[in-house]
């Protein structure tokens, strides 16, 4: 390699360095923040349209599958009613009970709405990035809902105007959860197997059945409990392993996500 | 000066463009055609139109934007598009003989296994010093494989559209190549 090129080389790296420094420290944020705001349109539109598109190709292939699939809605249907006539009866028993013992109302969460923008486009994970940040009173460990309560992920950074959720079937992401069974399995729900995700470390003498939901148990920092994230799947179990492991369908899918709501406190 | 200003400003809104398209497009194709890299195929065809130094730098800039949209730790991204497009600019000026599609293919395909192998050498010294909590390597590998081929297939495509409509495209010697200094 000449002189020159060394150079040429060496002040590129310099310079690139420079950059990381003066992102690191914090200076280059307006910079970076006015960027994204020229970005953010443009991207946002292809975000939503990607959506859109995505959507668009579930129609059905043909009359036979309209049919099954409305029969399929009719029976859930009937299903949705005879579990909301015992979900009454239930709530208005709990209500009954709660005033009996004196229970105290805990103060409703605090969220704070945003909207997708977009996602992450590197290999590293499954991640999506969102219109508010710390200006918003978001902060690194907040979970991320959707609806009335259903996780889906946790927020990774924060920048002033934006931040960023690492989505549940992320390689990384980790969320302590309990089974609605009978036992009440407590285990750690992990991504990085696609589409699904697992549940581990459930005890291996505990009864798990496929269609069981899972919520958060609460026993993470940051994290109520009783959140939806999803229903089991199927159950793996190896009887010379100490636990059990459960795929899992998540409550939404994670790919066509517009909407969301940071708890922010609970 | 006003026109090296305007010169600057139709850059700048062009690396915003071609940034958008990148990420857009990232969001819009079916995967695995998803991982073909816009910004790559853009930095190729301008290095084989212009062959000028100053393709380093909007590989800089873009990247710098591209830093915006991904999870990875900040910079690995930037160092990694940048010193490869620079050897690739050294490669074009000091081996590659001719400017063909050929060229372009090999060119295109060497840029992107510098880029990602610079990547994966970063990630994996961050590992080792803890910096990352985990590397998902055969996605990374993978997702690689992916980009290498269906950048090169694009580049390919706009090289053939260009030589069909312009001749600077046309299979010629490259003028800066080692065979100029043989000549004379």
């Amino acid at each position: 390699m000449s002189k020159r090129k060394q150079q040429t080389f060496l002040g590129i790296v310099f310079i690139i360095l420079i950059f990381i420094i003066l992102h690191f420290v914090g200076l280059l944020r307006p910079i970076e923040n006015y960027f994204r705001a020229i970005i953010k349109p443009g991207i946002e539109g292809m975000y939503d349209i990607s959506i859109n598109f995505n959507e668009q190709n579930e129609l059905f292939k043909n009359v036979e599958d309209l049919k099954e699939a409305y029969l399929s809605c009719l029976e859930n249907d009937i299903n949705n009613k005879i579990d909301m006539a015992a979900f009454q009866i239930l709530k208005q028993e709990n209500e009954e009970l709660k005033k009996q013992l004196n229970y105290i109302e805990k103060k409703d969460m605090l969220t704070v709405g945003a909207k997708v923008i977009g996602k992450n486009i590197d290999p590293l994970g499954n991640t999506l990035i969102l219109d508010r940040g710390s200006n918003s009173g978001i902060t690194k460990n907040n979970p991320v809902i959707v609806g009335e309560g259903v996780m889906i992920g946790k927020i990774v950074r924060v920048e002033d105007k934006t931040s960023v959720v690492r989505l549940i079937n992320d390689n990384q992401s980790k969320v302590a959860s309990a089974l609605i069974n009978q036992s009440k399995s407590i285990g750690v729900v992990e991504g990085g197997y696609g589409i699904s995700i697992r549940m581990n470390y459930i005890p291996q003498n505990e009864i798990i059945k496929v269609g069981d939901m899972v919520i958060t148990s609460g026993l993470e920092e940051n994290v109520p409990s009783g959140l939806l994230i999803g229903v089991i799947e199927a159950v793996e179990k190896e009887a010379y392993q100490p636990f059990q492991k459960a795929v899992i369908t998540p409550s939404v899918d994670l790919t066509k996500i517009k909407q969301v709501l940071v708890i922010t406190e609970f | 000066m006003l026109n090296r200003i305007l010169k600057i400003l139709l850059i700048f809104l062009a690396l915003v463009l071609v940034v958008a398209f990148h990420v857009g497009f990232s969001y819009l194709l079916p995967y695995p055609i998803s991982k073909v890299n816009i910004i790559f195929t853009v930095i190729i065809l301008l290095l084989l139109w212009y062959n000028s130094g100053i393709i380093v730098w909007i590989s800089f800039f873009s990247n710098l934007f591209i830093e915006l949209f991904t999870v990875s730790p900040y910079g690995v991204v930037l160092f990694s598009s940048t010193i490869s497009v620079l050897i690739a600019y050294w490669l074009y000026q000091n081996f590659f003989t001719n400017r063909s599609i050929y060229a372009a293919l090999v060119l295109t395909a060497f840029t992107i296994f510098i880029y990602r192998l610079f990547y994966i050498v970063i990630m994996f010294i961050l590992k080792i010093f803890s910096m990352v909590s985990y590397v998902p390597w055969k996605l990374i590998f993978i997702t690689s494989l992916w980009e290498i081929l269906f950048t090169t297939i694009l580049v390919s495509i706009f090289y053939f559209i260009f030589s069909v409509f312009t001749k600077k495209f046309k299979s010629s010697v490259v003028e800066s190549s080692i065979f100029r200094y043989e000549r004379k």
